[in-house]
């Protein structure tokens, strides 16, 4: 056994790792990314950085290393892969075609509980802005000029949406 | 040239995390937040949760689509199901026809009997059997009527419209609907029943 192999990190504490923040490190990578497939790849070579070096971070910040170089390895990835524009478009794929088994999905069902709870708790107003920024896709500029509402009004609404379906998000079960 | 990275609090990432996941950020504020990504964990862990957020509100919004397209499909299946029971109706109708034509023939119902009281109308007379004249003539104008609102039934699966030509807002049959009624012929077993002489012994 070779000392590189001595120094390397023990796989179960990769396997915890991957466990605990797999999930959402893949939807960090997603928001990067904004393609799955292009995720998937940086989590991969992510995950082989972590094998070769993951021994020299501190126990308490391996998932921020993780995150470290997954971040690095999918610049490195990004540069070298053209990626469209429709940013939502394909974020909203994600979502809707991966209907992988649930522990390899990176959608929890209880978060999907959670934001639709979150959703019917919302006032009305703030409601529609939500479905019209995210699942319809427009830009503030164009919900104000339907709305007919100024566009500070459009943006504060949304925000305050965010602001609610985060602290549901959040909050302990 | 990148700004250097602000300090920013958990509100503050979670809003510019959404706007950049939504590509709502300009370029150089979008270039500021990778600059933030590179040393803040939490601004990586702000970005998966919009992203998460919004793969959650967009599921969330097309099964809610999807069923409200369902429901729409239902409802007009439904609206040509219904085509069924046109002659479910019909068939309805004439089982109480046939009733109504057996219960009004059964022997000794019109036709004279000894036992009827003397000197009074063998129809008219109430032995538990008979009915009088102007029992029957109502037992036919309801069943005419029935037979009017069963017609009815069956236009108004083909066309809505027909309630308002037919029915008024509480229900009731229109003036043009109780013609239809008038138009009804009485049928001649009726007719002939009606038209018995009042004395049985004056056939003989």
């Amino acid at each position: 056994m070779t000392a590189d192999n001595q120094a390397r990190i023990d796989p179960a504490i990769i396997e915890a790792l991957l466990a605990d923040h797999g999930a959402e490190l893949q939807r960090f990578l997603i928001g990067v990314l904004r393609d799955p497939q292009l995720a998937g790849d940086a989590l991969q070579n992510a995950l082989v950085k972590m094998v070769e070096r993951g021994h020299t971070a501190q126990e308490e910040t391996r998932k921020a290393w993780l995150f470290r170089v997954a971040y690095n390895e999918a610049l490195l990835l990004r540069r070298r892969q053209a990626t469209g524009n429709n940013v939502l478009q394909r974020i909203a794929r994600t979502a809707i075609t991966e209907a992988a088994p649930a522990d390899e999905s990176v959608l929890r069902d209880e978060v999907v509980e959670r934001v639709r709870e979150a959703l019917d708790q919302l006032p009305p107003d703030q409601r529609t802005m939500v479905r019209m920024r995210i699942y319809e896709q427009k830009t503030f500029k164009v919900i104000a000029e339907e709305l007919q509402i100024p566009l500070g009004t459009a943006l504060s609404r949304m925000r305050a949406a965010l602001g609610q379906l985060r602290a549901r998000l959040t909050e302990p079960e | 040239m990148n700004h250097p990275p602000k300090q920013l609090n958990s509100a503050d990432l979670d809003w510019i995390a959404f706007q950049y996941v939504t590509d709502g950020l300009s370029e150089s504020a979008a270039a500021d937040f990778e600059a933030t990504l590179r040393h803040d964990q939490s601004a990586r862990e702000a970005l998966a949760s919009a992203v998460e957020m919004t793969q959650a509100v967009t599921m969330i919004e097309s099964v809610a689509d999807r069923g409200a397209a369902c429901r729409s499909e239902h409802t007009v299946g439904r609206r040509h199901g219904d085509v069924w029971l046109a002659p479910v109706a019909w068939l309805t109708v004439a089982a109480l026809a046939c009733m109504t034509f057996v219960v009004l023939w059964q022997p000794g119902r019109f036709v004279p009997s000894s036992g009827s009281s003397p000197g009074g109308h063998p129809v008219a007379a109430r032995d538990g059997a008979g009915f009088d004249s102007g029992e029957l003539a109502s037992l036919w104008v309801s069943t005419s009527e029935f037979l009017v609102t069963a017609e009815l039934v069956e236009r108004e699966l083909f066309d809505v419209a027909a309630d308002e030509e037919f029915l008024g807002p509480g229900g009731e049959l229109h003036d043009s609907a109780e013609a239809d009624v008038d138009r009804l012929e009485a049928p001649s077993w009726m007719m002939a029943a009606l038209t018995l002489p009042s004395d049985p012994n004056a056939q003989e």
